[in-house]
């Protein structure tokens, strides 16, 4: 196996190289000594002009390839992507045109684009962005184990195993996700200038941070203690109250909004939903005595503003992120407001923090491509060359950032023309490459430490539910989420036993044993396969 | 007897115009005052604004919205032009389009008039929803980045062709028959007679197509990709969008971003919006004075 | 003998028809060819096979719509309250215009007229953040009103009954400018020497009112309330889902059509479920405005749409 894949990638190089000197050949019978006539390359039978096998080993068409992002052009992008396209052209002829969909439009537009069948060949995906619903509905081109030791040898030989099995939905792969580990923690911001009016010396844990939002609550009439409500933040303190309770005990099964668990080490896998757990009676019955003293508002849930909004506006007293906002906001809040005081909590607790899925990142082939292989070839490129690389994550160096060493670096003035991890670049993040920003949170590397001690992903992580036999069930649970849910992760609830049951006959009108029942039959397959 | 009846009528009036007066009074200040607020909120601190509420004169006052608006003030400009530019052409030639049509079926002559009125119609009840649409427009009429994206979809509304053809209905059948015996054909009657006749609603109708263009850019949004071509309302949108969406991402996928104005920036965008159309409405008003069509043309 | 007679009129009346063309022809391309992708309605649609290619789903794309018992109560929300709209807006709009139409005062009537439009430009977006600048509990505006007063605080957020006066007022309030206009130019087309006959006659402003300019618009009346029952079921989403902020707790009485079918396929990108939704409400108004247009039909002829 091992040998045949070497094997491979010095066919490939050689055709790399022959098609970087012989460029627009096309169709000609360039003589390299492929390796034989069993290269897994012809078993994809894919009938694509150019570089279709390494066997007939043509030299590579000059192909212009179309790249689809979420986000905005920044104004240095084009400059960062002459550089990257210098480097693609001489390596494997193919330059890259880079297409934006905006922010506010993407989930409009994503589809459409894919139905409409317009030329493009590459287009970031996430598992919040679209990968289940276009993956099932044959968007994305199917990248085989064969396709990848052939045309991204060194992705075959550098991509996590989990990261590979994450991204099957019914057993085929559609996507490279970003080869980088990612944490997810909370962290509370409160502030210094407060605890000292109010004679609180520390804030450490949960306990400390239920003092405080009560001394908010009690002594600042014009403060909302802790202002979450919006989509953005309405779940956050539920899920730390409910990983507390469940940690290594249940395993969640994606995707959020069908509520779905599976008790840890069950291999018959049977799928039931968190409200059935007694756990989330006294995580409700919490949140709702939280919600009664006042520690947010009684307008939470249709509060628009998220909490980080409130905070930076001086209207909250405390703001509850992940480590990512808060390592943004941190460094902008200081200096904005240095009489604040600010101090950063763990609010992980006893939960332990999340390891990422490696979909929350990553980037797929169009279907209907007509360069899939020169596509997965760039983005073996991006993903692994690490100039390539560090040009897309972090611009131009010198430019753009300065290198510190140790995976540290700090960034220019310019910085702001090419952010930093901000030009969508997320999807080939590689953890071989990664380097931070060096300064932010003072006792960031304490925090880090304590969490990537016991972090754990779930189970049933890289399991992908199907749902397209129990569609009309989905929807109907979506919609009771989206409601009857949303008010009590956010305590809003007048009798949590009473609420409780009724959302439970509410969630078995609409089906829920259904999808249930599909769900669990899909991840013991899923769970027996990986055995 | 005399005496009492005028007495009474005008007793009558003073009642009348005491509560026409209040209650237009009323209305306009119901539509005044969040108005005010809005313009006063547009220049407000975020962090004011999030804590103080809207008030009728700022508590701290701050350029953030317009300068974060402004920012690139060449951009902005440029797409006011398009704006405009989109807005005069389409109106005009919408109501070219409809009135033609609304003249030939208000005319009680034109036997398939019920037929064709129900074909414009059905139009309103039934579509066939965004993707097919999407997709025939791109693959069959090339609309992406091209300005007919802009133009064409709200070229024809039916729902104002039938308002259209109900106003030129009231033209008396008389006028017809007589400019008929004088020889005149179907388009010099349309256009010597039936569009000088029907100002009042060439005017109403002009104006809700040029307010449908001017506040358009879901079209925009789906069609263009050049910046160099957004009109107005989607420039302004897709500023906000893009820092709100940012994010909401970032909430996923951890994923840095930074934070802007968002609050007086939504309320600078309406006062930005709105500024310029506002100020054309008063020129129409003229055509919406008593007694101006019809009489003038039979006396 | 019917299509003979058609090519006839074709003939005989081609100005006329050469005048509808190019509307219809925009019609054509911007409505009716679309108009085919109602079949993904029944349709499991994948992209390989594109819309007319996918394989067929009978009514499964419905289902959805009607699993979770609410299906009745949001097209039960959605009727009402677009009658209770057709209903306030009209009557406010027709009073307008004709006390606008009786003002003699230029300036004044200018500025109040502009000033009754400048809420169709405000964004619902917008409207919404208002809403919650005005109910919010702990900092709204009528609570630290309330509170500076010494009265107790309200919290409208959980009062559901609030809601229905709330829509109402504000769809007033984003319609009456636009609406206003529409009636206007139906005042001023009335025939003056009427209104001079009646001043021979001594008639009141009142008698006026009732005898002529009511009569006048009517024409205008019948076909905007024939047009708003055709899209009865159809709620302005954007409406409901910003000033209600899409809040759970009041969703008995503010729920409808479009926001329910939203929320539903929140987290999926099912075309065929949405374009479902979308013919439900279609075949709906139809029978709706076939049955309205017939019964004008029978009192007024001259009035239909069609």
């Amino acid at each position: 196996m091992k040998k045949w894949k070497q094997i491979l990638s010095c066919a490939l190089t050689a055709i790399l190289v022959t098609g970087a000197l012989t460029a627009c050949t096309g169709g000609g019978t360039a003589g390299t000594s492929a390796s034989g006539s069993d290269t897994p390359a012809s078993a994809t039978s894919t009938p694509v002009e150019s570089v279709s096998s390494a066997e007939s080993a043509p030299a590579l068409e000059e192909v212009v390839l179309t790249m689809y992002l979420l986000g905005d052009r920044t104004p240095d992008f084009d400059m960062v992507f002459d550089q990257i396209n210098e480097k693609m052209k001489e390596k494997i002829n193919a330059t890259l045109d880079v297409k934006f969909l905006g922010w506010g439009e993407y989930e409009q537009k994503y589809p459409l684009l894919f139905a409409s069948g317009e030329d493009f060949d590459l287009i970031y995906s996430a598992d919040w962005a679209m990968y289940n619903s276009q993956a099932s509905k044959q968007g994305f081109y199917e990248i085989t184990q064969d396709m990848l030791n052939t045309y991204a040898p060194l992705t075959a030989a550098s991509i996590y195993e989990d990261a590979w099995e994450q991204s099957k939905v019914d057993g085929k792969v559609y996507m490279l996700p970003m080869n980088y580990k990612e944490l997810t923690a909370y962290v509370f911001f409160v502030r210094g200038d407060l605890m000292e009016k109010y004679g609180i010396d520390k804030v450490e844990s949960i306990d400390d941070i239920e003092t405080y939002l009560q001394a908010i609550a009690d002594n600042e009439p014009g403060m909302i203690p802790l202002d979450v409500g919006s989509d953005f933040d309405a779940r956050f303190l539920y899920d730390l109250f409910w990983q507390a309770e469940t940690a290594g005990r249940l395993e969640k099964v994606n995707p959020q909004q069908l509520m779905s668990y599976i008790a840890t080490g069950d291999d018959s896998a049977t799928v039931f939903n968190e409200t059935e757990d007694p756990a989330f009676l006294s995580t409700v019955e919490k949140l709702k005595e939280w919600k009664d003293r006042g520690f947010w508002s009684k307008s939470a849930v249709v509060n628009t503003q998220n909490n980080r909004e409130s905070f930076a506006a001086g209207k909250s007293a405390t703001a509850l992120m992940n480590i990512n906002n808060a390592k943004a906001d941190y460094t902008t809040l200081t200096q904005a407001h240095p009489e604040w005081d600010i101090r950063v909590v763990d609010a992980q607790g006893t939960a332990p923090a999340i390891v990422q899925s490696y979909l929350a990142n990553g980037m797929c082939i169009f279907s209907k491509s007509k360069n899939p292989e020169r596509a997965l070839m760039a983005l073996d490129l991006m993903r692994n060359d690490e100039e390539i690389h560090d040009l897309f994550s972090y611009g131009i160096e010198g430019v753009h950032y300065n290198n510190l060493g140790d995976g540290k670096i700090e960034l220019t003035d310019a910085n702001e023309n090419y952010p930093y991890d901000g030009n969508c670049n997320w999807g080939i993040r590689n953890d071989a490459y990664w380097k931070s920003i060096a300064g932010g949170i003072p006792n960031y590397d304490e925090l880090y430490d304590n969490w990537i001690k016991t972090a754990k992903g779930s189970e049933y992580q890289a399991f992908t539910f199907n749902n397209e036999s129990v569609r009309n069930e989905v929807a109907a649970m979506g919609e009771i989420y989206t409601t009857d849910m949303k008010l009590l992760y956010l305590g809003f609830a007048e009798n949590p036993e009473q609420d409780i049951a009724n959302v439970q006959t509410k969630l078995n009108a609409a089906g829920m044993q259904a999808v249930y029942d599909e769900m669990t039959r899909q991840a013991k397959e899923w769970h027996d396969s990986i055995k | 007897m005399q005496t009492k009846r005028k007495k009474k009528r005008i007793s009558d009036k003073t009642v009348f115009f005491a509560l026409g007066y209040g209650l237009i009074l009323l209305l306009t200040v119901f539509c005044l005052l969040p108005f005010l607020l809005i313009l006063s909120g547009s220049f407000t601190e975020q962090s004011s604004l999030l804590t103080d509420g809207y008030r009728l004169i700022p508590k701290v006052f701050s350029l953030e919205a317009y300068r974060f608006l402004f920012r690139v003030p060449g951009d902005m400009l440029r797409a006011y032009g398009v704006t405009i530019f989109v807005t005069f052409t389409g109106t005009v030639s919408s109501l070219f389009i409809t009135s033609m049509a609304a003249f030939v079926l208000a005319n009680k002559s034109f036997r398939y008039r019920n037929v064709v009125s129900f074909f414009f119609y059905f139009t309103t009840v039934f579509g066939g929803g965004l993707v097919p649409w999407y997709i025939f427009n791109i693959k069959y009429l090339h609309f992406k980045n091209n300005y007919i994206s802009l133009l064409l979809p709200l070229m024809v509304n039916a729902t104002y062709l039938l308002i259209l053809k109900s106003y030129m209905k009231n033209i008396p059948d008389e006028v017809y028959e007589s400019a008929k015996l004088d020889g005149a054909g179907d388009w010099t009657i349309y256009w010597r007679i039936a569009l000088p006749l029907s100002k009042a609603g060439l005017a109403t109708v002009g104006l809700f197509t040029a307010l449908a263009y001017w506040n358009d850019w879901y079209d925009a949004m789906l069609f263009i990709d050049d910046a160099k071509m957004y009109p107005l309302q989607y420039y302004l949108n897709d500023i906000l969008n893009k820092s709100q969406g940012m994010a909401a991402a970032a909430a996923q996928a951890g994923i840095p971003a930074a934070q802007i104005p968002t609050e007086p920036v939504k309320l600078a965008m309406t006062v930005i919006a709105t500024g310029p159309i506002i100020l054309l409405y008063p020129f129409l008003q003229k055509y919406f004075v008593k007694g101006v069509t019809i009489g003038a043309v039979k006396g | 003998m019917k299509q003979r007679l058609l090519l006839k009129d074709l003939k005989k009346n081609r100005t006329k028809w050469f005048m509808i063309l190019p509307a219809a022809v925009v019609v054509i391309l911007m409505c009716y060819i679309p108009m085919s992708g109602i079949v993904l309605a029944f349709k499991e649609f994948n992209y390989h096979d594109g819309i007319f290619g996918s394989p067929w789903a009978g009514f499964k794309n419905f289902l959805f719509f009607f699993k979770s018992g609410k299906a009745w109560s949001v097209t039960r929300n959605t009727i009402l309250y677009n009658i209770a709209f057709l209903t306030v807006n009209t009557i406010l709009q027709v009073s307008v215009a004709i006390v606008l139409s009786e003002i003699n005062r230029k300036r004044f009537k200018k500025v109040t007229q502009s000033v009754m439009f400048l809420p169709y430009f405000i964004s619902w977006v917008v409207v919404g953040a208002f809403i919650y600048n005005l109910f919010n509990y702990e900092f709204g505006a009528i609570n630290t009103f309330l509170k500076q007063v010494g009265a107790g605080t309200v919290d409208v957020y959980s009062n559901p009954k609030a809601w229905i006066p709330i829509l109402i007022l504000v769809s007033l309030f984003k319609n009456i400018g636009y609406g206003t206009v529409m009636y206007l130019a139906s005042v001023i087309n009335i025939d003056p020497q009427l209104y001079e006959a009646a001043d021979v006659d001594g008639a009141t402003i009142w008698q006026k009112i009732r005898h002529i300019t009511l009569p006048g618009i009517r024409p205008t009346m019948i076909i905007l309330i024939l047009l708003s029952i055709g899209t009865i079921m159809k709620g302005d989403f954007q409406m409901f889902w910003q000033v209600t902020g899409n809040n759970p707790m009041t969703l008995g009485v503010t729920d409808v059509i479009d926001t329910y079918v939203t929320r539903s396929l929140m987290y999926m990108q099912e075309f065929g479920m949405t374009s479902a939704a979308g013919l439900y409400q279609s075949v709906f108004s139809f029978i709706l405005i076939l049955l309205a247009n017939y019964a004008v039909k029978k009192v007024e002829p001259d009035y239909t749409l069609f």
